[in-house]
């Protein structure tokens, strides 16, 4: 191998770009390769270096020393090298020789972000030093054992396994190593080895098979388990969370919009004729604790795949995003723990490249800061789908995969990239934590994929599909072949990114940008010509049949052949205990209050404001396209040069291939402080928020779908976590809020997830999550061109609507700044909130309604300011004197908002609800200044605490 | 009126609202792989507007535009041909860049006369921007014609600063942003070629199309209006 350099030097750029070429046999002279120059750079402002030795270095006159090179690990995703890669691979120069591309920059110190996990870093002081640079070594040869290894497990004692599953990272209990145990010396299955050539013990291929088929991630044993509950007043046994508290309650409101729950990659509902929406939400919270960027690029990216693996495949139109991370500025974090700030800037550039670059809005999410997710981020992707009724007749909602379809890999190659993601993510992160479940994701062939997937659709050239997750083609085949009732694999024709994949590794690896595709015999020929066209690998790895086994071959030998029923249907069930009673909540990190109280309202709410919860996103926001496929309505921010948020993403149909002026709308809800008080309290709050938002922007409350996404702190007993029977017991009560909101609501569940191990453990320390239930809720808009947004205008007549509740304070942030008396547990009447929900529906649809904003986090201050923040509105504020004034101004009460009428609608809006359900509060002024208690605060100043520095 | 193609693939991702913005003003439209293009030379006959949408050809890696001007390269004679029939172009966002890297505005020229690169922010910005209309382009291009004043549309962009060669100026420009929004060259947001044919522009007017889609009430329908025009000019 010769090795060339190239070094584009960017005008006024802070870093610049390097690749390395490898390239087989002689390398060409630097006069041949200057020739390439017109291709790699832009003239006008850009320069290439080329080559080797003292005379590029002495070249390198633009970079200012000391610099840091920076470049990716061996085998870690190198999107720059691919695309450079393509560009050179056409070129006479190389024509018939392997070439290999690595990329890095070169940039000043101190400019980025450095991930020891993925990325090398070399310092040069001098010019001298930059010899090194051309010897990095990229290669990725590894010593090789045997291809595939006997796993002696047949006579090990119940220690001893248990000791093997550490060892290997699988993540099983006691319980599970001896069921597959038992399973395998079971004399049939001893028969049945002995026939096929098998050893009598499994092998590798089979354990890690069954370790991922069997891992939190892919079975939610959870969820599953058999739970003894018990607290003060009540005791019961549940017979799986999942089962008695988000399918029953789903399943009992028996809507027939709602088409396709719980099985699928997402839920699935018919708003309207002709067009469905898909929906999905999944978290993708340890990858982005180890490298921020590339766990949140593979969760968005994984989740549009899940959209586009729903029925015969949808098209992803909106993605929402919901990140919770530590608290800006946090000083001495435990061993390994990167800053909050650099993993909020690393997610978000994960989430915007992998929206931005797919083409996929970004129109709603929410960042949240708490102490308690500074040992692990919480990272919520949603994408939205939409999905013809038919294609050509046929249902696109039924997935049809046949007996003897062949199974077709599409998409990029296998590589050791994160191997035991979904084991991983089930053992709880501590300072040794290995590397090997990082990965990037390319959102550039993702997009080739998808625009490829579409047209074989839309062509029926396949029966179904599913994406390759968490668990790559085990989980992706493992699943489709439940239902043909068998598969047999070639795992040598699975196509590799390099040479030295063990056969076990080519069954897990999680490398990213693939889909299994079920595809009858007669269809192969035209599928294949259509994924050459559009440049997507497509390789067919084996077929689907109905033996009932989950066959792999390698060598032309069987090295995995395991019983589907035991494979899906052979774990045991978890049984739990769980214990609750009220305690006091211990933060790991107590956040003082502030040392001076705030004497008036201007400064408590300039306090609130300023709370990075509350405060000003549109910096992170205004970098994800909101507005791409020409649909959203209603967008993060409103205005032009002064600028408002909304509440809810709002999206037009007709942009989407069908006829009519109606849309839909996704918004979320997230309360983790409630968990402070009772997680059934923080889990009903989490149901009306994200209604609440959708209720603003004009959806109709019988049309609401809803998703639940729980990530919660480790609930499994363990010497290390004596806590886990009240972690249990807190998700059982969420669950139990979830479902009353569920039932009293009417609104199905949809779609969710659950990710369990949000812990940190450190060597005398242990950060667990907050209790953290994400709500997603998808709307029906009956029009489009009506929908409220969240913004009163001067002359329009204020009301605030909601069930008036001002005697004691209510809520979180006032805390901060105050010292009042904490005392949440409190219910709400909500089929009354419900009721009224009806109601804003029918006089919004009626035109009563000019605008309309939720009361949230910081109560009725907060929300008045947004209110009038966009067109610099005032009003003088009248407060009931019966009322606590905190109750009444900073309470964050379910089922409020702050609506704006225009006063020749004043009769019939006021007629529409009850007394008890509305307050005038005045008319919109110009004068930019809420008064209240005598006290002037201006909007403007207000915005400036709101946006910070 | 003209039939217009429309390219996909390779990462280009609006090309769907840029086709329906071309039917609403009652265009023939077809989609058309960038390899079904590049596969079939005598395509661009049977059209007389090519148009290139947004999105992130190549992962705008490089830089935004470059592989896929790379590839198109081969084409440049028969996109020489099409502009000498009196062909159009135009180039969105991403299809600008595409344009200015194959140099499609300095065709017989020595030299490219201008590239778009990093923003001085240095950030991917979405937001809706007030843009002038030049009067050298409503002289100079169809495209411009009977338009002028202001224009309201939305920039989605993280590489659109355009910066001259050195001694050299832009071709005409079109639209310049009546504010700073990225440290462009006079402002620019927009131009057109010396003979007015090729339009290329950072801004996406396919998505200002209905009033709904607007984050603002104020002088929403005149915009639309003008935005249509666009569109018809276009294919007119």
């Amino acid at each position: 191998m010769a090795r060339t350099m190239f070094t584009i030097l960017s005008k006024g750029a802070s870093s610049h770009q390097v690749f390395w070429l490898d390239c087989q046999g002689e390398a060409p002279s630097t006069c041949e390769l200057s020739k390439l120059k017109d291709k790699i750079i832009d003239e006008i402002d850009q320069e290439l270096l080329i080559g080797a030795g003292e005379e590029f270095i002495s070249r390198f006159k633009q970079v200012r020393f000391p610099v840091e090179l920076v470049s990716f690990r061996p085998r870690v995703t190198d999107n720059p090298a691919k695309c450079f890669l393509q560009l050179l691979q056409g070129d006479p120069l190389f024509s018939g020789r392997h070439i290999e591309v690595h990329s890095g920059l070169i940039k000043n110190q101190t400019t980025l972000d450095f991930n020891p996990l993925i990325q090398l870093k070399t310092l040069f002081r001098a010019q001298g030093e930059l010899h090194d640079i051309f010897h990095l070594d990229f290669s990725t040869d590894r010593e090789q054992g045997p291809t595939v290894q006997e796993i002696q497990l047949l006579d090990l004692e119940e220690k001893e396994l248990t000791a093997l599953s550490a060892q290997q990272c699988w993540a099983l209990s006691a319980q599970e190593m001896t069921a597959i145990k038992e399973h395998f010396r079971s004399a049939p299955v001893q028969q049945q080895r002995r026939d096929d050539g098998l050893p009598p013990s499994p092998t590798d291929v089979e354990l890690e098979l069954i370790a991922l088929t069997w891992s939190e991630h892919c079975k939610h044993k959870i969820f599953s388990a058999r739970i003894d509950y018990k607290d003060a007043g009540q005791e019961f046994v549940v017979e799986g969370l999942f089962k008695e508290f988000i399918k029953t309650p789903t399943y009992d409101l028996d809507k027939d919009w709602a088409i396709s729950l719980f099985d699928d990659n997402a839920g699935v509902v018919r708003f309207r004729e002709g067009i469905d929406l898909c929906i999905k939400v999944e978290t993708h919270n340890s990858p982005s604790a180890l490298d921020p960027y590339g766990g949140a690029l593979t969760g968005i990216l994984g989740v549009n795949r899940d959209i586009l693996g729903t029925g015969l495949g949808a098209r992803p139109v909106a993605n929402t995003n919901v990140f919770c991370v530590g608290l800006p500025h946090e000083k001495d974090l435990p061993e390994n723990l990167l800053p909050p700030e650099e993993i909020l800037r690393g997610i978000h550039r994960g989430v915007m490249d992998g929206g931005n670059k797919s083409g996929i809005p970004t129109v709603n999410g929410a960042i949240y800061f708490d102490e308690s997710f500074s040992g692990k981020p919480l990272v919520y992707c949603g994408t939205v789908g939409v999905l013809p009724a038919e294609i050509n007749g046929k249902s696109a909602v039924v997935k049809g995969q046949r007996p003897g379809d062949l199974i077709v890999m599409i998409g990029g190659g296998v590589g050791i990239d994160g191997i035991h993601g979904a084991t991983a993510s089930s053992l709880v992160m501590d300072a040794s934590t290995s590397s090997g479940m990082v990965q990037i994701g390319d959102p550039f062939l993702q997009r080739r994929m998808m625009d490829f997937l579409l047209v074989a659709r839309d062509r029926l050239l396949y029966n179904s599909l599913t994406d390759n997750g968490a668990g790559g083609l085990a989980s992706s085949v493992g699943e489709m072949a439940s239902l043909t009732s068998g598969a047999r694999l070639n795992l040598e024709s699975v196509p590799l990114k390099y040479h030295g994949l063990l056969p076990w590794q080519i069954l897990v690896s999680e490398s990213q940008e693939r889909m299994t595709l079920s595809v009858p015999v007669e269809n192969w020929a035209e599928l294949k010509l259509l994924a050459e066209f559009y440049q997507v690998e497509a390789s067919s790895i084996g077929s689907f049949t109905a033996d009932g086994f989950l066959t792999c071959l390698y060598s032309e030998k069987i090295v995995c052949r395991l019983d589907l029923n035991f494979l899906h249907h052979g774990l045991p069930r978890m049984e739990l205990k769980a214990r609750y009673s009220p305690r006091e909540y211990l933060s790991w990190r107590p956040q003082p209050r502030r040392t001076t109280e705030p004497h008036d309202h201007q400064e408590i709410l300039k306090g609130l404001l300023s709370h990075p919860v509350l405060a000003s996103k549109e910096k992170w926001v205004r970098q994800y396209d909101h507005e791409v496929q020409g649909a959203t309505v209603v967008k993060p921010f409103d205005g032009l040069e002064r600028t408002a948020p909304n509440d809810a993403g709002v999206l037009w149909y007709g942009a989407h291939g069908v006829e009519g002026y109606d849309g839909f709308a996704v918004a979320s809800g997230l309360c983790p402080h409630f968990s402070i008080d009772d997680t059934y309290l923080m889990a009903k709050l989490a149901v009306d928020e994200a209604v609440r938002n959708l209720i603003c922007h004009g959806a109709d409350p019988a049309k609401i779908a809803l998703v639940d996404n729980f990530c919660w702190p480790d609930p499994l007993p363990s010497e290390k976590n004596q806590d886990a029977e009240y972690k249990l017991a807190q998700l059982v009560r969420a669950c139990m809020g979830l479902k009353e909101m569920v039932t009293l609501y009417q609104m199905p569940l949809v779609s969710g997830k659950d990710s369990m191990k949000n812990d940190y453990h450190g060597e005398d320390i242990r950060i667990s999550v907050l209790p953290t239930l994400l709500v997603t809720a998808l709307g029906h808009i009956p029009d489009v061109r009506t929908v409220p947004h969240s913004h009163a205008k001067p002359g329009d007549l204020l009301y605030r609507i909601g069930l008036k509740d001002y005697q004691e304070y209510f809520g979180h942030f006032l805390h901060g700044l105050l010292p009042i008396l904490r005392d949440n547990r409190r219910e709400f009447d909500w089929p009354h909130i419900r009721c009224l929900y009806q109601k804003i529906f029918t006089a919004s649809t009626s035109g009563l309604i000019t605008s309309l904003h939720d009361i949230s986090e910081g109560g009725f201050m907060p929300a008045l300011f947004e209110t009038l923040l966009l067109e610099n509105g005032g009003i003088d504020l009248k407060l009931n004197s019966s009322d606590d004034v905190h109750a009444y101004l900073y309470s964050e009460l379910p089922g409020h908002f702050i609506a704006s009428v225009s006063p020749d609608r004043r009769g019939p809006f006021e007629q529409a609800f009850d007394k008890r359900e509305l307050e005038f509060l005045g008319a919109v002024t110009d004068s930019g200044e809420i008064t209240v208690l005598g006290k002037e605060i201006s909007i403007d100043e207000l915005s400036r605490s709101w946006r910070g520095p | 009126m003209r039939k217009v193609l429309v390219l996909m693939g390779d990462g280009i991702n609006s090309e769907r609202e840029l086709a329906r913005a071309f039917e609403d003003v009652g265009a023939e439209v077809r989609l058309c792989h960038v390899n079904e293009m590049l596969s079939n030379h005598d395509l661009l006959r049977s059209y007389q507007l090519l148009a290139l949408p947004g999105g992130f050809s190549f992962g705008d890696e490089l830089r935004s535009g470059k592989i896929l001007a790379e590839k198109l390269k081969v084409f440049t004679s028969e996109l020489k041909e099409f502009l000498t029939a009196d062909g159009r172009v135009l180039g969105i966002c991403n299809g600008f860049q595409v344009l200015s890297q194959l140099g499609a505005f300095d065709l017989g020229k020595k030299k490219r006369s201008f590239t778009l690169t990093e923003n001085d922010h240095q950030t991917f910005i979405n937001r809706w921007v007030k843009l002038r209309i030049s009067l050298e382009a409503k002289i100079k291009s169809p495209w411009f014609e009977d338009l002028e004043g202001s224009l309201l549309l939305p920039v989605r962009h993280r590489e659109g600063r355009i910066v001259c060669a050195p001694d050299t100026d832009l071709p005409v420009m079109a639209l310049s942003y009546q504010q700073d929004v990225n440290g462009s060259h006079h402002n620019c947001a927009a131009v057109v070629s010396d003979d007015g044919r090729i339009f290329g522009l950072m801004p996406h007017p396919e998505v200002a199309t209905h009033a709904f889609l607007y984050p603002t009430r104020e002088g929403v329908e005149e915009n639309i209006a003008k935005v249509r025009k666009i569109f018809k000019n276009g294919i007119s």
